[in-house]
């Protein structure tokens, strides 16, 4: 295992870090002062006597020497492992020429250097960035030393001409939003810089923001006046007059309204230039996108895309279309792609999309989404259940999408993505869809099949009709004559065009990637023997050059996009080799840039065809020799968030080091757990305890013990509780023959947390607190129940049903794991149903939710459930089929103890059906079921009875009784405040006045009802009984 | 909004860790009714509790109790006398009785 590192930071404050620990005893003033003046001046030695005249410059030789002397002890005893990084003799302090440390000063001006030396923009950008973010602040603000003071001030300067070097690169590459960040942030540092104002204005313009420029000329001169009493320069100046005239040339970018509307074919035309080949052969295919798109200007919901289609067949090449679409109307874009090393990362497709935002450099990020993003800084509070965790997801898309600017949220390869990512992506989703956010996904056909969390969206998307599939086919003979011709291979074998296109599209089949290869192919060899993309890879790999052959089998082990500075640390080469490696591979069209990692530009393979064949040509023992490796780099990088533990865990188990797989599958279970990730943290446990059967003593029974306990909490079926507790009774007299304390009472406490997952809600405090506090906020059985009651609270009140909604899905799903039947869910999702007037569906799921509570025997619930499908055949104009649920709730009313109101809505139900029957008697029933109503004061139901007469009484011409009824419904409804039963009663009380001729009452009404309404929040019964007012008061005003 | 009163008993004294649970449940549930838990009183042999709530009707608090499985004995429109009002005007103003409001009403309805 390699030795620990020392982290020190100068940039900003001072701060060290040895491993994941954070030194903190070089708290004075001087001793930072003293281990600054070594890191700095580390190349030689540095007498005692000018080091004691630099830092104390007034004290007397003597005591500038005590006093190093002191600060020296001091030193020695704060750093870890001292004699490592300090060389010490009596004349001499000298910082350790072998010492391992990394010094933000050096890494900063090492990613300047590498920048200075780039020729390829992409990565000159990365290095730059990757500067500008060491950059915390100023070296050691606080310190005012005369010898610091010209190292302060060069590193100051390097940071200006950094930032400004960036800010052009970013015009030059039309990312004007990125440039305008960059030249503010410029000018809020050196506010005096003529340069940065006229760099600013000329990007305001390109944006089309020509006010804005305008505004940032009558800034530079007012502060160039205040400031030194001079006015612009003429250059200045006369941009000023360009801007005025509107000379500077008109950017790409439009508003997104703008190019939505633009004719169709003409939209090439607008799109910014970029590296990538044109779009051939799927002209149909955009074409559908496009109008996909459009759909974001309309009322309805947005559907979901999803790309389908084999690999190499160019899904990726349309998202990439759709992604600069957005970026050219100045709209949003996550982008995230699953990997298939890591199905068991917690939502690391959305980390990668919520990264990838700030790749622009626009977007800052939440401190909110600190849980998901640790970069953030360290959340101190997690949200405490997944619902509100998605919550905060959602809300800062809201935010995102605020003013109108489109969102687009990109996941490319969801066959590879993780449950949690999964859930979330639902849940978005739905709650997202009336918003300017769309969601585009690509899948592999076959694979997505394999994935059962992201298939059940998929399927539940399609179900609900919220999904637009399109399916990639090969390209036919022409288009893929056409892409060859575009890249022009050249021609070695003395044969026409069309008998290369020919050649090409026979060998290929039509698939792009793999015509793109036999083309590259025929342009390099006279002949082309290999018949399949792999080996044509294969020899591609072969001709890179050394550096950069060595660095592929790294990037293709680690299995995912990829920090420089990552492969760096795991290959153990230097920076600048590699950024040259990373340059080549560029060029030859092996990697490419993806999402920012850490704020640092990241890369993946062009195609995940290109990692895996890189990967297979590493024989078995070099694998497991590099994942080895990794394994541990990366457990000496990790953070004490322990966001690594998952890749940490995945490479140990590939490396055949079973202490490390089963000890970082346990953390890494325990963070997936903290974010209410409970698939990953069970399949994770799992795969520790595999590892646990090579292991021994104490250390077997210690993490095997831990592990259980993560699945216990993470939940199990009550077929596999059986089995667990078998185990761990086993493990726990292992644990006491060998005199284990700790460990036994570990095993007692899962046999707790077994006891209590089973076990009814109600019964909770049976369970010991601690227990209780424990799996609360982790097991799902808990999280289950809270969204389902929290859903179901807002599904019976008719508020938010679309986050009901979500939120029973989402707790259905979460039960399912677990094999736990809430009744809440079904109820609920028939209360959602019958708002939607679905009641085919809605009968279903309360019949289903009514069984549930009679197996249950939770009487409450039976009455709940029972009084929804009464009222339900109520809707649905069926009196007769609600008589037989009144009379059954009747009957479970009298088993319940307390005073409850079950009795009562029965009664008042019966007597409303009977009413709307017409039977005999029914008049007088009702009448005192509405007594009884205000009696124990259920105003919702008050509300719903007196709606229901009043409908009767409508139909049956007795108008006088209907506007009383329903007048004092909208009262009831009023005070509770339910918006549907407030439009009904509104509504049946301007009919039955129009119908009693009182038309100036009526439009009056219908004048308040109309401004107070939201049609959105409406049930399907409020809204067409709302429309039909609509319409009688339009032919009153006809006529 | 009204005054509610909701009143518990229970056969054995019930314990604090038990009641914290309780209301773990109750309150989520009770604020997504638009309900305000305003204070409680508990005898001090642990029997019988009293708490107080703001709230649009009794129905709401009285489903929270019902959905979280908390036990209840009864619940109640409350009229707040403090020591502090104007207990005469109280006396002299019509009593605010649901009977009175009930037979106006039934009446009508």
């Amino acid at each position: 295992m390699s030795p620990t590192s020392l982290r020190i930071r100068l940039l900003g404050e001072l701060s060290l870090a040895y491993g994941a620990t954070l030194v903190t005893g070089i708290s004075t003033g001087r001793a930072q002062a003293l281990l600054a003046y070594l890191v700095l001046q580390r190349h030689a030695p540095q007498p005692r006597q000018r080091l004691a005249f630099q830092l104390w410059v007034d004290s007397t030789d003597t005591q500038a020497r005590t006093n190093l002397r002191k600060e020296l002890s001091y030193l020695r005893r704060a750093l870890p492992e001292v004699d490592k990084f300090l060389l010490v003799d009596a004349k001499t302090l000298q910082w350790h020429p072998n010492a391992r440390f990394t010094l933000d000063v050096a890494e900063f001006e090492q990613a300047l250097g590498a920048a200075e030396q780039g020729t390829n923009p992409a990565l000159v950008r990365s290095a730059l960035e990757q500067a500008l973010e060491l950059y915390q602040g100023d070296l050691l603000p606080r310190c005012e030393d005369d010898w610091l003071l010209p190292e302060r001030e060069r590193l100051q300067q390097l940071r200006i001409r950094a930032l400004a070097q960036l800010m052009d690169l970013l015009e030059t590459q039309r990312d004007y939003r990125a440039a305008i960040d960059r030249a503010q942030q410029l000018l809020r540092i050196d506010p005096l810089n003529e340069a940065a104002y006229c760099s600013l204005m000329r990007l305001q313009m390109l944006s089309g923001n020509r006010a804005n420029a305008l505004q940032i000329y009558h800034r530079c001169m007012t502060i160039l006046r205040e400031e030194l009493g001079v006015e612009p320069s003429s250059s200045t100046r006369k941009l000023y007059e360009q801007v005025l005239n509107q000379e500077v040339e008109q950017s790409a970018a439009r508003p997104f309204a703008q190019l939505l509307t633009h004719p169709l074919p003409t939209l090439p035309n607008i799109r910014p230039k970029s590296p990538l080949l044109p779009l051939i052969g799927r002209d149909h295919e955009w074409l559908s996108i496009r109008q996909w798109l459009l759909s974001m200007t309309n009322d309805v919901a947005s559907e979901v895309l999803l790309l389908v289609g084999e690999p190499g067949i160019g899904k990726t090449r349309l998202l990439e279309e759709l992604q600069q679409t957005m970026h050219a109307a100045n709209g949003h874009v996550l982008w995230g792609r699953g990997f298939a090393a890591e199905l068991v990362r917690p939502y690391g497709v959305w980390i990668d999309a919520l990264r990838s935002l700030t790749l622009r450099g626009s977007i800052k990020l939440p401190s909110d989404l600190g849980f998901l993003l640790p970069e953030l800084g360290h959340s101190s509070s997690l949200p405490p259940d997944r619902g509100q965790l998605f919550d905060l997801v959602v809300q800062f898309l809201t935010r995102l999408c605020a003013d109108g600017i489109p969102v687009a949220i990109i996941l490319d390869d969801i066959q590879w993505i993780d449950e949690a990512s999964s859930a979330l992506l639902h849940y978005a989703t739905r709650l997202l869809g009336h918003l300017p956010v769309l969601f585009a996904c690509a899948t592999r056909p076959r694979e997505l099949e394999d994935n059962a969390a992201i298939l059940r969206v998929v399927q539940a998307l399609r179900r609900e009709r919220r999904l637009q599939t399109i399916e990639l086919h090969p390209l036919a003979r022409e288009h893929t004559a056409e892409l060859i011709r575009y890249v022009n291979p050249g021609n070695h074998l003395g044969l026409s065009q069309e008998q290369i296109a020919d050649l090409v599209f026979i060998d290929s089949g039509g698939n792009p990637l793999f015509a793109l290869e036999v083309a590259r192919v025929l342009s390099q060899q006279e002949t082309h023997s290999s018949d399949n993309l792999d080996a044509l890879i294969r020899d591609r790999l072969q001709q890179l050059n050394e550096s950069a052959r060595e660095l592929v089998p790294w990037a293709a082990a680690l299995g995912r996009s990829f920090k420089p500075t990552t492969v760096a640390q795991v290959a153990d080469c230097s920076l600048t080799k590699l950024l040259t490696a990373i340059e080549h591979l560029e060029q030859q069209n092996i990697i490419r840039p993806s999402v920012s990692l850490d704020g640092e530009m990241g890369y993946d393979f062009a195609h995940d065809i290109v990692r895996q064949v890189a990967y297979r040509q590493l024989s078995e023992p070099r694998r497991r020799l590099m994942h080895r490796q990794i394994a541990h780099q990366l457990n000496q990088a990790d953070t004490p968030s322990q966001a690594l533990a998952s890749d940490i865990a995945h490479h140990a188990s590939l490396g055949g080091d079973h202490t490390l797989a089963a000890s970082a599958s346990l953390a890494a279970a325990e963070r997936s757990l903290k974010l209410f990730a409970y698939a990953e943290a069970a399949e994770l446990a799992q795969r520790g305890i595999q590892h646990c059967q090579a292991l021994e003593g104490r250390t077997r029974i210690e993490l095997h013990l831990g592990l259980l306990r993560i699945g216990a909490i993470a939940g199990v079926t009550q077929e596999r509780a059986t089995q667990l507790e078998n185990e761990v009774h086993r493990l726990i007299s292992q644990a006491n023959a060998l005199g284990l304390k700790d460990e036994e009472a570990t095993g007692l406490e899962i046999l707790m947390i077994l006891r209590f997952s089973n076990s009814d809600f109600a019964s909770v405090h049976q369970n010991s607190l601690r227990v209780a506090e424990a799996s609360r906020t982790a097991s799902p059985v808990t999280a289950a129940r809270m969204l389902a009651s929290g859903g179901s609270c807002l599904a019976e009140i008719g508020r938010e049903m679309t986050r009901a909604e979500a939120l029973l899905l989402e707790a259905q799903s979460l039960a399912a794991r677990v094999g736990l039947a809430i009744i809440d869910i079904p109820c609920g999702l028939g209360c959602v149903q019958r708002h939607q007037a679905h009641y085919t569906e809605a009968r279903d799921l309360l019949q289903q939710a009514w069984r549930l509570a009679q197996a249950q025997q939770d009487h409450w619930r039976e009455c709940t459930c029972l009084t929804y499908l009464a009222m339900t055949e109520l809707e649905a104009d069926d009196p007769a089929a609600a008589l037989p649920y009144c009379q059954e709730m009747a009957t479970v009313a009298a088993k319940m103890n307390g005073e409850g109101s079950e009795a009562v809505f029965a009664t008042a139900l019966k007597a409303l059906a009977s009413y709307v029957l017409q039977q005999p008697g029914a008049e007088a029933a009702l009448k005192q079921a509405i007594a009884m109503l205000r009696q124990v004061d259920a105003k919702r139901m008050l509300s719903y009875v007196l709606i229901g007469a009043a409908q009767t009484d409508l139909a049956s011409d007795r108008l006088k009784l209907a506007t009383i009824r329903a007048e004092a419904a909208l009262q009831a409804a009023q005070t509770v405040n339910h918006f549907s039963e407030i439009a009904l009663a509104w509504a049946l009380f301007i009919q039955a006045t129009l119908a009693l001729g009182d038309r100036q009452r009526a439009t009056t009404c219908f004048e308040a009802l109309r401004r107070t309404i939201n049609c959105q929040a409406l049930s399907a019964q409020a809204r067409a009984r709302f429309d039909q007012v609509m319409q009688l008061m339009q032919a009153t005003v006809t006529h | 909004m009204i005054h509610v009163v909701i009143e518990c008993e229970y056969e054995t004294p019930f314990d604090k860790k038990t009641w914290y649970e309780a209301d773990l449940r109750l309150l989520p549930c009770l604020e997504a009714y638009g309900v305000k838990w305003l204070r409680s009183q508990i005898s001090v042999d642990g029997r019988r509790t009293i708490c107080e709530f703001e709230a649009p009707d009794t129905e709401v608090v009285r489903t929270a109790y019902r959905k979280t499985g908390v036990p209840f004995k009864r619940a109640w429109i409350a009229e707040v006398l403090e020591p502090s009002g104007d207990l005469k005007a109280w006396l002299e103003k019509p009593h605010a009785s649901l009977e009175g409001d009930l037979t106006a009403s039934m009446g009508e309805i």
